[in-house]
Formats: structure tokens, C-alpha cells, sequence
């Protein structure tokens, strides 16, 4: 797969490594089963509990130029699906690819997610509306019309259970200005919540005592962000507790938190990495740490 | 009348073992009655090797397992023929996703091909909440000393996928050979895949 920071301002994210692309159900199997016992209602439940689209900054593409589309997901009220780590149950959205000759992708970027419980479990993802940010590089030579197809599939959990759900999506391109369309604000919108490496603004450290591990970041200069008003999430499953809270204070101008270990998390410990949401204003930052 | 109340005194100590047993700790006891009525207890199965199968047969992760690969029936099927108790369990409160009544239950279960040695109601979800049985499916596994020997997944491939069935780490099944075997469990404790368990 192709990887780029320099497109998606998204930056660097690990997409989706192990594409495990959900079956179709057969949905009335399930609309039918949902149904069961209640009365029919005019709003029949989406299979899946959410609607798909693949939606475009622009209708025209220039050859060779970052290209940037979304995925977006409308769920169902009280429905939601999940981050690239689901927290302690769920499984991440997924893309399967069917480009064209030529076209390349950056893969499926995640925006800074929100934290919830569901039956019990807490998990990382998103309800409402989705935009899941794509960008494409179409061919060097790419002239006249291209049809760009993908299926994506998600897993949407509510109180009442979990349906999965997925959507063959198709853009139909040509070659041209890439004038700005209706779509593009909310495709940058969507593209400003991708975390970001952090790079050299600042350093994560992970030590591991006992059952918890502690967290250190130190603060490039100027300072990036403010992490004890950020809101923090493990992005690599397992390490960190995902019920846990991770809440940074300053001692001796290092930013601090201790959270406890996930209850599955390897031992010992060889890397993690955090996603620091930013307040208003702020880019989301994304915090890598191997050991050494 | 004091049927009632002895069994309502034993249910309130089965309570009090709040904490889920550890790997090599004995397993917590309970009395839950099956599909038929009858009450089932671990005590029951003295010298058995015993397995725990939390199910929900309307979660996608379990129908991978059931209806799409039939490779729990299968599994329920060899290891019942070797001795194993296998004991399927729904703790999903009344209402709830994948709850049936009794009867209703026994015949949702016979339909998926369900080869149990007993199928229990769990419904109030005191066994549920003492194995701290989180998602469907979820496996345990008691050896004939009592003692917990697995706590985890069905297989290693987190998906709804019947696809995966075949191409999966059989992380339960080889646990379940070992324990059979006498031999150490590799892998005795590790992450469950499913749907939250709806108590």
C-alpha cells in the first residue's frame, strides 16, 4: 500500500493492516429478526444500522494529483461503529479496494473518535454522521473517465446488539480542473480531525510498573498543544485499559499520566501510541513510542 | 415453601464469589437451571472436564460460528463424544437481544444444530457476572480438578467472517486437546471476540 503524509493532512495513520471484509448478511434476515415481536414501522432500520456514501472534494481530477474523497456514515440513533482500536469489544471499519489500473490510495483515515460504553464495554468509534477521509492519486497519464469502487464494512453496535453492515461504493471521475465541489469543505473539515504524527513538537515515553504503565510527554518548543485539556486515546489495542481515563499533569515540565494496563496487553509492553485530541483550534496529534 | 428459600440462600452465596476465578483457581460453582427446568450445578460434573459456551444466537460473531461455518455444533459434537460437559449458556436478561423463553430457547437452540450436554438459562446473570462472561462467544474450560484451565476467544480471528473459521488459530479447541491430554494449556487466558453479553 502507498503511504504518504504529504496528501491527506491526516498524515501517516495504519489504515487497516488485515482487511477482514464482513460478509453479507442476508439483511432481510435481519430487518426480519429485529422486527420480530414489534410492531411495523413506517422507518424501517438500515441494514447494518447505518447508510453509506462515498463522496468527493471535486468531479474532476487532476493526473498524478492527491485526489481527496471520504467515506461517509450516517448511523442509526443509538447506533455507533468503531475506531481502529474498537476498545473492548467491536471491530474496526474496513475498505476493500477496487481501483483502477494505475489509481493509487493512501488508505481509510480515522478522525479523533469519541469514547462510549455499550452493554457494559467501553469502546472507541463514532455515532451520528461519519466522514472517514480517502485520498486517491490517480494515474501520471490519466486523461478521460474513471470508475473508482470499493466496499466498505463496519460492525454498528447499539444497547439492543451489534449488525454488520457494509456498501459497495463507486465514484465516477474524469480528468479536469478538480474545481472544489459542494463536498470539499466537509472532505478538509473531516481531513483537520485525522491525527497527525507529532514528530519532533514532542516525545512520548512508555514505562511499564507493574500493572500500569506511565506515560511521559515532553514538550517541544513552543508547545503544540496543552495535553491536560486534551482529551487522550490509546490507538494501539490493549496496552492501555480502554476504560481508563488518561489525564496528563505536569511535573517537573513533563506532561505525566499513569493508567492502568489493558487486561490483554502484552508483555512486555514494545509499543504504543496515543492519539491527543487537541482542544478547539488545535490539530489532532498522534504520539508513537517503541521500546527500545 | 423452604425449597424456595434454601435455594434462594444458595443462590445468595453463589453471589458472594464476586470475583472471577483466575487461570489455576477453582472454578466458581452455580446451580442455573436449562431449557427443560431442570437445575444444573458444576458440582454435578465431579472428575469431568466442563466447558462454558456463552451464547446469543442473534450475534453476528455467534451465527459465524453456528449457522454459517457449523463449527460450534461441530465442536460440541466431537468433545461431548470424548466425555466433555459441555454447557451452552445464554445470560440475556428478559427482553433482551437473543433472549427466548425455555421451551422457545430449546427449539431456537435445536435449530442452530446445538449439541449441549444442557442448554442453562442464566437469565438473572448471577453465572454470567461470577465467570464474568463478557461477550458471545466467550469459552471456558474447567478441568477435572475443578480448577479454571481457559478463559478466552473461540479462535484468533476476531471477525464475523465464516471465511475465517478455517484459517483461524483454533485457540479453544487446541486448549480443549491439552486439557484432555493432561498437557499444559498454551494461550490460557486471552481476549474474547462477540457481542456484549446483554444481562
Amino acid at each position: 500500500m502507498w503511504e504518504t503524509s504529504d496528501f491527506a493532512r491526516g498524515g501517516l495513520i495504519r489504515g487497516v493492516s488485515s482487511p477482514t471484509v464482513l460478509e453479507m448478511i442476508a439483511r432481510l434476515v435481519l430487518i426480519s429478526s429485529l422486527a420480530a415481536g414489534c410492531a411495523a414501522s413506517a422507518n424501517e432500520p438500515l441494514p447494518g444500522r447505518a447508510s453509506a456514501e462515498w463522496i468527493a472534494s471535486s468531479s474532476s481530477v487532476r493526473a498524478g494529483q492527491p485526489f481527496h474523497t471520504a467515506i461517509r456514515i450516517r448511523h442509526d440513533d443509538g447506533w455507533h461503529s468503531y475506531w481502529l482500536n474498537p476498545g473492548q469489544a467491536g471491530l474496526p471499519t474496513s475498505v476493500e479496494w477496487k481501483l483502477p489500473e494505475g489509481w493509487k490510495h493512501g488508505g481509510l483515515h480515522f478522525p479523533v473518535p469519541t469514547r462510549f460504553v455499550s452493554g457494559g464495554l467501553a469502546g472507541f468509534g463514532y455515532k451520528g454522521e461519519l466522514l472517514l477521509p480517502v485520498t486517491l492519486v490517480p494515474p501520471e497519464d490519466f486523461t478521460g473517465k474513471a470508475r473508482l469502487e470499493l466496499t466498505v464494512s463496519w460492525l454498528a453496535c447499539g444497547e439492543e446488539g451489534c449488525v454488520p453492515g457494509d456498501a459497495d461504493l463507486a465514484l465516477e471521475v474524469s480528468a479536469g480542473d478538480a474545481a472544489p465541489g459542494p463536498d470539499a469543505a466537509a472532505i478538509m473539515a473531516a481531513i483537520d480531525r485525522v491525527p497527525r504524527p507529532a514528530g519532533e513538537s514532542l516525545r512520548l515515553t512508555v514505562e511499564e510498573v507493574e500493572k500500569s504503565v506511565i506515560l511521559r510527554i515532553h514538550m517541544g518548543k513552543p508547545a503544540p498543544l496543552d495535553p491536560s485539556s486534551s482529551e487522550i486515546f490509546p490507538l494501539t489495542p490493549e496496552v492501555i485499559d480502554p476504560k481508563a481515563e488518561i489525564r496528563f499533569t505536569e511535573i517537573d515540565g513533563v506532561w505525566t499520566a499513569t493508567v492502568p494496563k489493558g487486561e490483554f496487553a502484552p508483555s512486555p509492553v514494545g509499543e504504543l501510541s496515543l492519539v491527543i485530541a487537541g482542544r478547539d483550534g488545535e490539530a489532532p496529534l498522534e504520539a508513537a513510542w517503541k521500546a527500545p | 415453601m423452604n425449597k424456595i428459600l434454601t435455594t434462594t440462600i444458595a443462590g445468595a452465596f453463589a453471589l458472594m464469589t464476586v470475583h472471577a476465578a483466575e487461570i489455576g483457581q477453582a472454578a466458581p460453582d452455580f446451580t442455573v437451571k436449562n431449557v427443560k427446568g431442570e437445575a444444573v450445578s458444576l458440582s454435578d460434573f465431579k472428575d469431568k472436564v466442563v466447558v462454558l459456551e456463552w451464547v446469543n444466537f442473534d450475534c453476528p460473531f455467534v451465527k459465524k460460528h453456528y449457522e454459517r461455518s457449523g463449527n460450534m455444533p461441530a465442536l460440541q459434537e466431537k468433545y461431548t463424544a470424548k466425555g466433555v460437559v459441555w454447557l451452552t449458556i445464554n445470560s440475556g436478561a428478559v427482553g433482551k437481544q437473543g433472549y427466548h423463553e425455555p421451551s422457545e430457547m430449546a427449539e431456537v437452540a435445536a435449530k442452530q444444530g446445538n449439541k449441549a450436554t444442557h442448554f442453562l438459562m442464566d437469565t438473572d446473570g448471577k453465572m454470567g457476572k461470577a465467570y464474568d462472561a463478557r461477550v458471545t462467544p466467550h469459552m471456558f474450560i474447567i478441568a477435572k480438578d475443578g480448577k479454571l484451565a481457559y478463559n478466552g476467544a473461540i479462535d484468533s480471528k476476531a471477525s464475523a467472517s465464516a471465511d475465517d473459521v478455517e484459517t483461524a488459530d483454533k485457540l479453544f479447541a487446541n486448549a480443549l486437546d491439552a486439557v484432555l491430554a493432561g498437557k499444559e494449556v498454551a494461550n490460557a487466558k486471552n481476549k474474547p471476540y462477540g457481542c456484549g453479553v446483554k444481562y
